[in-house]
């Protein structure tokens, strides 16, 4: 793929114009130490990779995201120039460890070798454009309301709880649409849970859904919610439910950071939602809703198209997988390409392929849980790391700021645990408000309890990867893709005596990026725990902080706060 | 233990570097209540300065800051010290006067005057900000900036491979004392731990601790939020400061805009929380100061403390009423890791060599009494 610009209309969203432009995927922005052009792993602001550079404004935006006002997107190509200067750098790379002398001539050489390559955007301004705000109004307060972030099985089942008992109810969906990872499962029993959720929904009256609304943290002030047009604050006292979902971690596979490797949920969003049609496709691992999503990919791409389901061994259950789809059975895999992953190599075959999707074990979207003080618990079967369960005691939920953590983002991925632990979480936020009493609690309970897999899942007979990993550590292996951060690196801090999750994101810088340490923590624990030993429970994740996405400072520019 | 240092942050860390330097090392261990850094260290902007409206803090940051600059080569670690400098923005013609008298009474007969320039030459170096409002500005080369955590390691593990013992979770209830002597610490889950000499570093907790001596020392802890913004092309190398509100913006080496508007600050040591009023008037700085600014997005907010005195100058020594062995090594009001590599050494010598430098006895605690305050004005966040 060449390098170029793609012209996005206003309210068109940057990743979905470059790949029907080009009719396949090439880089929106460019990599740090191997310097390879990224394309958005996942549709979350969060995701690697998720930003387009606008060369007309000189800035970067969220791929994933409708622009605000037409603008040309560059699209980083890959061709044979960029390929032998990409050497250059990377021979005299400092390492993410303490980079010493050698950290200024990288910086000297990448800066004159990627200049040359026409990857270094020009000029020194940032341009505005689109109608994005300097300054909104005051938050409106929402007080005497649960709130529930999330519109998908998990917040509406809850949402519908609480209602159930009377509570005034606010679901706050962070898309324009309702329904979240069940919307691209058709077919399946999950969205025909979300269907029946749904129909109720409109029937129900104290159910209020804001679209475009993020849940961005707990502040001094209370809860804060981010729309269109500013900011909603959730009075201290109130209770909000967590169901934000998940995501599946990009598998630690050699030099995996090339576009054309994406999520599950992305993959399915693309094929599902936008017509994409690639011509080969891969799904690697077998976690939660791969065999489903497998299903609707065949469906979707139809007899022409070529689909390759890898993974090892048992975990392939062959009845559950599309009659032509090939099974590839391989221990590690490496992807390859120039540009955009085009090969993938799964044991001894080598595939050509369009996209790789990863469909590892998942990993909770629980960071909003963590920075209330859930702790991870490492779960080496289906999920990667989960909160702790939902606490009932009043006292350790107004310590944890009266957020409930439910559905994927509290570990569960079956559906029977998905609904039981929201009809918990939204039975625990009714109490709390005191519309429910405790039996109703301790009924949802020891319901949750019979249902969970979460609350049987514990990190089992040694650290299990959960995703495909190579016999040994090489440096081409990340786990940070934001920051360029690989398993070399994290366990040259850990062999240094940097025993903390803590120091070893102070020494490597792990987790410093977007990302937020999101999948790299995580991945960085599992990875410890595979080739030196550790308990991933024990080393940990660290703790993230508020703004939970990452909101534009014109939407967080409120005029006359203080006079509230 | 001949010193123990109770705190692992900048005071702390830094005290235990020199000691390593000087030798002492194996004579000296660190007492830390959670993970070296925890408080402060790991959460300021990663900043120095020479430039203080007192000849005091001028004398002493100079001082400090050519300490800090020889952390790479002693310690073979790259902090990443860049000399980007200050950069100050006056809208007011007082304040402009202000660092002219500056510069000709203290900075530049001490060699490192600022420039003052008119606005259009500052619009035509740094076209991404908005000097809207803006009369002049003063450029202070001499100051800039380091990546903070690294330059903790740096030194932290300087001073571990030259002997200095440093024990983390380790929290300190009291100081022992008896006889007038100092003669160790009980920590928390352990018991007393013995020492001749202790000296409390402990940022925003030393306050208490030394309360356990029955030493007052007037400390209070502002909690202070600072944002940084996802990575954008690397293009302000100063860091801008908006002389009379305080406040000031930023961009690492890696391309993260980093700011912080002054607004009323509780007075706390809980570092947990962020106001949304500080994070909506920073986010206003952002869209004004700069092009675009509107556009940027806000990737992270976080806390940290001002560990203050009613001067706004560090406490550093003795008072020769506390009991014998007792330090302090604290106190420094937002400008705490620059001070520190200097603070750290003036320590060493008095306590291992029994030198008293005129530079650590201006600092004393006893100054409030003795009517001789250093008041400092030139306090940025």
């Amino acid at each position: 793929m060449g390098q170029g610009h793609v012209q996005v209309p206003q309210g068109s969203r940057p990743d979905i114009a470059v790949l029907q432009a080009l009719k396949g995927f090439s880089g929106l922005e460019r990599g740090l130490r191997f310097r390879r052009p990224r394309w958005p792993y996942c549709s979350r602001p969060w995701c690697p990779g998720n930003r387009a550079y606008l060369e007309d404004r000189n800035l970067y935006v969220p791929a994933t995201q409708p622009l605000h006002g037409t603008s040309r997107v560059k699209v980083y190509g890959y061709g044979l120039l960029q390929r032998v200067l990409s050497l250059i750098p990377s021979a005299v790379s400092p390492g993410a460890l303490h980079g010493k002398l050698r950290g200024k001539l990288h910086g000297i050489v990448t800066r004159l070798a990627y200049t040359a390559a026409g990857w270094e955007p020009p000029p020194a301004e940032y341009r505005s454009y689109g109608a994005l705000p300097i300054a909104v109004a005051p938050p409106s307060v929402l007080r005497d309301v649960v709130v529930v972030v999330g519109s998908g099985v998990s917040g509406l089942a809850a949402a519908l709880e609480a209602a159930r008992f009377g509570a005034r109810v606010i679901v706050a969906e962070a898309e324009s649409a309702l329904g979240g990872f069940a919307r691209w499962l058709r077919g399946t029993d999950l969205s025909h849970t979300l269907g029946e959720l749904l129909s109720k929904l409109s029937s129900e009256h104290s159910v209020t859904v804001m679209g475009n609304t993020s849940y961005i943290g707990l502040f001094d002030e209370g809860h804060a919610l981010l729309g269109r047009d500013g900011v909603t604050l959730v009075g201290r006292g109130s209770p909000i439910i967590y169901a934000g979902g998940s995501e599946a971690p990009p598998f630690l596979a050699e030099g995996n950071d090339l576009p054309g490797v994406v999520s599950l949920s992305y993959a399915l969003e693309l094929v599902v939602e936008h017509g994409y049609r690639p011509h080969k496709v891969a799904l690697v691992g077998t976690g939660p809703w791969a065999s489903e999503a497998a299903k609707i990919l065949a469906r979707e791409l139809g007899r022409e198209r070529k689909i390759y389901i890898v993974g090892s061994g048992a975990s392939l259950d062959k009845s559950e997988l599309p009659p032509d789809a090939e099974l590839v059975e391989a221990g590690s895999v490496r992807v390859q390409g120039a540009g955009r992953a085009s090969l993938l190599v799964a044991g001894a075959r080598r595939l050509e392929v369009d996209m790789v999707v990863s469909a590892p074990a998942e990993y909770p979207d629980a960071n909003p849980a963590y920075a209330a003080g859930y702790r991870a618990a490492y779960c080496s079967e289906g999920s990667f790391f989960h909160p702790e369960p939902v606490p009932v005691s009043r006292g350790e939920l107004e310590k944890r700021s009266l957020l409930i953590p439910v559905g994927a983002a509290a570990g569960e991925f079956q559906l029977e645990g998905v609904v039981a632990s929201a009809k918990l979480g939204g039975t625990i936020a009714a109490w709390l408000r005191g519309l429910a009493s405790e039996e109703d609690v301790k009924a949802a309970y020891s319901e949750y309890e019979r249902a969970s897999r979460a609350l049987r899942c514990r990190g089992s007979g040694g650290p299990k990867p959960p995703v495909i990993m190579a016999e040994r550590p090489s440096r081409r292996i990340f786990v940070d893709f934001d920051e360029d951060v690989t398993v070399a690196d994290v366990l040259e801090a850990w062999d240094r005596g940097y025993r903390r999750m803590e120091l070893i994101k102070r020494a490597t810088g792990l987790g410093t990026g977007p990302e937020q340490g999101r999948f790299s923590a995580a991945l960085a624990a599992v990875a410890l725990g595979f080739y030196r030993g550790a308990d991933p429970s024990e080393v940990g994740i660290f703790r993230s902080r508020p703004p939970h996405v990452m909101p534009a400072a014109g939407l967080l520019a409120i005029a006359d706060f203080g006079s509230r | 233990m001949e010193l123990l240092v109770v705190g692992g942050g900048a005071a702390g860390v830094a005290t235990a570097y020199m000691a390593a330097r000087m030798g002492y090392g194996d004579r000296v261990a660190v007492l830390e209540q959670r993970y070296l850094g925890y408080g402060s260290m790991t959460r300021n902007g990663g900043r120095f300065r020479v430039h203080f409206f007192s000849r005091e803090n001028t004398l002493f940051a100079i001082e400090s800051a050519k300490r800090l600059l020889e952390v790479p080569r002693v310690t073979g670690v790259n902090p990443v010290i860049v000399r980007g400098g200050y950069l100050w923005l006056f809208s007011r013609e007082e304040s402009l006067k202000a660092f002219r008298r500056a510069n000709t009474e203290i900075w530049g007969p001490l060699g490192v005057p600022v420039e003052i320039l008119p606005v259009s030459e500052v619009a035509e170096k740094y076209p991404v900000l908005n000097l809207q409002g803006f009369l002049a500005a003063a450029y202070g080369r001499q100051n800039g900036s380091y990546h903070h955590d690294y330059l903790m390691l740096a030194m932290a593990t300087y001073a571990a491979r030259h002997g200095v013992s440093f024990v983390e979770n380790a929290r300190v209830r009291r100081i022992v004392v008896s006889g007038g002597r100092v003669r160790g610490v009980e920590v928390e889950g352990v018991g007393v731990v013995e020492a001749e000499n202790v000296v409390v570093a402990a940022g925003a907790w030393s306050k208490e601790l030394l309360s356990t001596a029955n030493v007052d020392v007037p400390l209070t802890p502002y909690r202070k939020s600072l944002l940084v913004t996802e990575p954008y092309r690397y293009t302000l190398k100063p860091l801008v400061i908006l002389f009379e509100e305080g406040s000031y913006l930023g961009q690492t080496p890696k391309g993260e805009i980093m700011a912080s508007r002054r607004v009323k600050d509780p007075v706390t040591t809980d570092m947990s929380g962020v106001s949304l009023l500080w994070l909506s008037e920073t986010a206003k700085l952002l869209a004004t100061m700069l092009k675009g600014g509107h556009m940027l997005r806000i990737m992270r907010v976080w806390s940290g403390i001002y560990n203050t005195t009613p001067d706004h100058s560090h406490l550093l020594g003795r008072d020769p009423e506390w009991p014998e062995g007792l330090y302090v090594n604290t106190g420094y009001s937002g400008h705490g890791v620059m001070m520190a590599p200097y603070a750290g050494e003036l320590l060493v010598k008095l306590v291992f060599e029994n030198r008293e430098h005129e530079h650590l006895r201006l600092f004393s605690p006893t100054r409030f009494k003795e009517g001789k305050p250093i008041k400092e004005q030139l306090v940025i966040g």
